[in-house]
């Protein structure tokens, strides 16, 4: 399962706010799930409940990345939804939740079951580990340009291939 | 003694599943044979005795943070090498 096939253009999102909350982003990325059928939307609130305890947010450095999820029970479908947040939002570390970070770029990840969307996940992260295709992310004005940032050409040689 | 390594996130499900890769991979690398088990840190607050090592993503009670090495690292790919020296440490 490639990330081009979970990764719906109408699950992309570009926030051009200032002052877009957090609580906002995930809604509207949740919204989005919840109108293709990949989510109910009790996934959404879970998401919400789950950053206040365990958060998110990564620390990459230049442009920083959220990854909010949370358990599969009320995921239809595995998929992914893509904030490109302007102006950036504020998350706490997952590293350190006292600090808060200012995020750019926030995947909202639906899993139903870790082991076979492994592939999701790495590809996520090796897209987050590569600081240059980050930047290009969060450099998008629209949401095809996010799709083909995602294009496996673009960045799968920079992951764990195998 | 083989070690236990706990590797642990806040669901279970997503950063505990990309730290577990990861440290198999590295562990097959270097041949250490240790058991690997993958939890969510809620269950598993009151049986972390029973572990060696444990590997967090999230942060966890300050009275275990001797026991915890923080893989976030593995996460960001920033500072990879620190995680893994210190894992291989705890295990030798």
């Amino acid at each position: 399962m490639n990330m081009p096939d979970i990764l719906d253009i109408e699950h992309v999102i570009i926030f051009n706010d200032a002052n877009i909350s957090q609580e906002d982003v995930i809604r509207a990325l949740g919204e989005r799930l919840i109108q293709t059928g990949c989510i109910e939307e009790q996934y959404v609130s879970e998401v919400l409940e789950r950053e206040k305890h365990y958060p998110t947010g990564l620390e990459i450095g230049e442009v920083n990345a959220a990854i909010p999820h949370a358990v599969p029970d009320f995921v239809k479908q595995p998929s992914i939804a893509v904030g490109i947040v302007k102006q950036g939002v504020a998350f706490r570390n997952m590293a350190d939740p006292s600090q808060s970070l200012d995020v750019h770029v926030v995947f909202l990840l639906a899993m139903t079951n870790p082991e076979s969307q492994l592939k999701m996940l790495e590809q996520t992260m090796a897209l987050i580990q590569d600081k240059q295709q980050l930047l290009r992310l969060a450099s998008c004005e629209q949401a095809e340009e996010v799709i083909q940032v995602f294009q496996p050409s673009q960045f799968l040689t920079k992951g764990n291939p195998r | 003694m083989k070690k236990k390594v706990l590797v642990i996130c806040g669901t279970g499900v997503a950063t505990s599943t990309i730290v577990m890769q990861k440290l198999k991979a590295f562990l097959q690398e270097k041949g250490i044979d240790a058991s690997l088990e993958q939890s969510k840190v809620i269950d598993v607050l009151n049986k972390t005795d029973q572990y060696d090592v444990i590997i967090s993503t999230t942060a966890v009670p300050s009275s275990l943070k001797d026991k915890v090495i923080n893989a976030v690292p593995l996460l960001t790919g920033i500072g990879v090498e620190r995680v893994f020296a210190a894992i291989e440490e705890a295990l030798k």
